[in-house]
């Protein structure tokens, strides 16, 4: 792990002069700010849709922070997850394809540390993302629904995290694999749906897999009971292995 | 440890390294000796190799088969400590834009445990070799020039035992070229060097020892002295008149106005002299002499070209050189 802290501390100060710092966070502020303003107001854009068309009625309920969390988790599930992976996809083969790994890697700064520095502060931007949109949603959903229960916030967002932190763990791992950064976001999207259509369709491993862990984020944002530990375990597991997968397909890497 | 480590080991030596991508032999059994202390050039046309070679000693790649040693570590072997002992600049150095000159010595330093006033001294020494104190703006608006002499200064951040240089020059103008060769040659006697090139005349001026190579395979290695005296021949180059009289013009042409080549009579008189190797014609009234003995050929040129009654327009003598030997072991294509 020689030149661990060095490289790392490097990596950090990147995420703090480039784009790094707007991209992952940016979106989590946008979907944040906008799922409790959309909770709101699409009941109200729906029925008065409604309205316009003679012999129609459209009646929803009065939206609650329910419904802005729900709003929310989705969009992380979805939208955000996508943005992970085309964020994460070039995580080392950049480096590589810029020329500039082969001038930190002929220093003694060990490949493994190069690696697991990049995952790193990866996850630190994922988890400032994180924390930002979660605010975001916290705040307009207390503002415009004048109830905004934290725990169950935290818990989905954690569990979110938790997911897209694998995420990231399989992106680091296939962009080593992959020179190429859109090769590697194409694999990992197609990845992603393969899992989530694997899990869907095959009830064994339905609780166990770490995609249940999207299922536990959204049970946790709608304050419903949920199944998280398993899931968690697994995520540790899978990640921890994507991880030694790709420090070790690094080392052996001709760059 | 290497073979040759009874002694001092060289700088880099390579047992029988062989490098194969797919159906191409990149390196086929090169077999070198760096000495310390030396700025060693390593030539060769592009495609030669020699940047695979370089990534090998380097840590980058690994040989298909075959040994390389730095400083007596193998290279495969012992990674790290290889990469403390060493600097190194890939052709195209990659930057991170957003950082300074400064900065990026400083983050190199640290790479190698430096901290502190050590390195905040090697740091301004590197800015000042490298013309690059008091440039404060991003890497990313640097010149091909700049960024190549920053990468000089940020491979020799560690003090390394071995200097590491992938063609250093090339894709720089005259002025950026001039600069980078004034560094290396202001590092000859203070740390091995050893670059790779494939222009001839970089080569000539600031390297002491060469080792040529060519698809995939060193034609040879020696000093550039032993080089040239072993293999190069000093050349002379002729051109002469035709007689005057014997149905001439005064001025040497024949009665129609024709020129008369008289290279070919002087030609058949040197024939066979000693200190001739070769002598072919090159034109009209021009021939190039390869010769083993400049006096001797000095002296019996004029003598016979006199005896001919020739008018000697020019003697030229072409010392041996670098791109000569280069030819000889190469070929002209890959000039």
């Amino acid at each position: 792990m020689r030149g661990f802290s060095v490289f790392l501390k490097k990596e950090l100060r990147e995420v703090r002069k480039t784009w790094r710092l707007w991209v992952l966070p940016g979106i989590a502020l946008f979907l944040g700010i906008t799922s409790p303003v959309l909770a709101k107001l699409t009941p109200m854009l729906v029925e008065q849709a409604g309205q316009s068309q003679p012999g129609v009625v459209i009646e929803f309920p009065d939206p609650t922070y329910v419904d802005a969390y729900t709003q929310f988790g989705s969009q992380l599930n979805q939208l955000m997850i996508i943005a992970v992976i085309i964020a994460t996809a070039g995580l080392i083969s950049s480096e590589i394809r810029r020329g500039t790994a082969i001038l930190v890697l002929t220093k003694p700064l060990s490949r493994v540390a190069f690696f697991l520095a990049k995952v790193v502060s990866q996850t630190l931007v994922l988890l400032g993302a994180t924390v930002v949109g979660t605010l975001a949603a916290f705040s307009l959903t207390a503002i415009l629904f004048g109830q905004a229960p934290l725990l169950d916030l935290l818990l989905g967002a954690g569990f979110w995290f938790a997911f897209a932190w694998l995420t990231l763990a399989i992106m680091a791992l296939l962009s080593v694999v992959f020179n190429s950064q859109g090769g590697a976001a194409g694999v990992g999207i197609a990845l992603l749906f393969g899992v989530i259509l694997v899990v869907s369709t095959w009830s064994a491993i339905e609780d166990y897999s770490p995609a249940a862990l999207t299922m536990a984020s959204m049970n946790a944002f709608r304050g419903e009971e949920y199944q998280a530990v398993i899931p968690l375990l697994s995520t540790i597991l899978v990640g921890g292995l994507a991880l030694a997968a790709g420090a070790w397909a690094l080392q052996r890497k001709e760059i | 440890m290497s073979p040759s480590s009874a002694g001092t080991p060289p700088a880099i030596e390579t047992r029988g390294l062989t490098k194969q991508f797919d159906e191409v032999r990149a390196l086929d059994g090169v077999d070198m000796s760096v000495p310390r202390g030396s700025v060693y050039g390593f030539l060769g046309p592009n495609g030669a190799g020699k940047t695979t070679a370089l990534r090998i000693l380097a840590g980058l790649a690994r040989p298909t088969s075959g040994s390389a040693f730095i400083l007596g570590r193998d290279v495969v072997a012992a990674t790290n400590e290889v990469r403390s002992l060493l600097g190194f600049l890939p052709d195209v150095p990659g930057f991170y834009p957003w950082m300074t000159a400064p900065e990026f010595l400083r983050f190199s330093g640290e790479l190698f445990g430096l901290g502190g006033a050590e390195l905040e001294d090697r740091v301004g020494a590197l800015l000042g070799l490298s013309g690059l104190e008091g440039v404060n703006n991003k890497i990313g608006g640097y010149s091909r020039g700049m960024k190549q002499r920053l990468g000089i200064a940020q491979a020799l951040i560690n003090a390394p035992e071995l200097l590491m240089l992938d063609e250093p020059t090339s894709a720089l103008d005259p002025i950026g070229r001039k600069e980078v060769l004034e560094m290396i040659g202001a590092l000859g006697g203070r740390t091995t060097v050893f670059f790779s090139t494939h222009i001839l005349s970089d080569v000539e001026r600031v390297c002491d020892h060469v080792a040529i190579l060519n698809k995939g395979r060193i034609v040879t290695q020696a000093s550039i002295a032993e080089l040239k005296e072993s293999r190069g021949e000093d050349r002379v180059v002729l051109e002469v008149e035709g007689p005057s009289g014997d149905g001439l013009s005064g001025d040497g042409r024949a009665g129609d106005g024709a020129q008369v080549d008289g290279a070919p009579r002087l030609a058949g008189l040197l024939k066979g002299s000693s200190w001739l190797l070769n002598i072919e014609q090159t034109g009209h009234g021009r021939l190039l002499l390869a010769v083993a003995d400049l006096p001797a050929a000095q002296r019996a040129i004029p003598q016979a070209v006199a005896e001919l009654e020739l008018g000697l327009r020019r003697m030229e003598i072409e010392e041996a050189s670098l791109e000569n030997v280069f030819v000889e072991l190469v070929g002209e294509s890959a000039v």
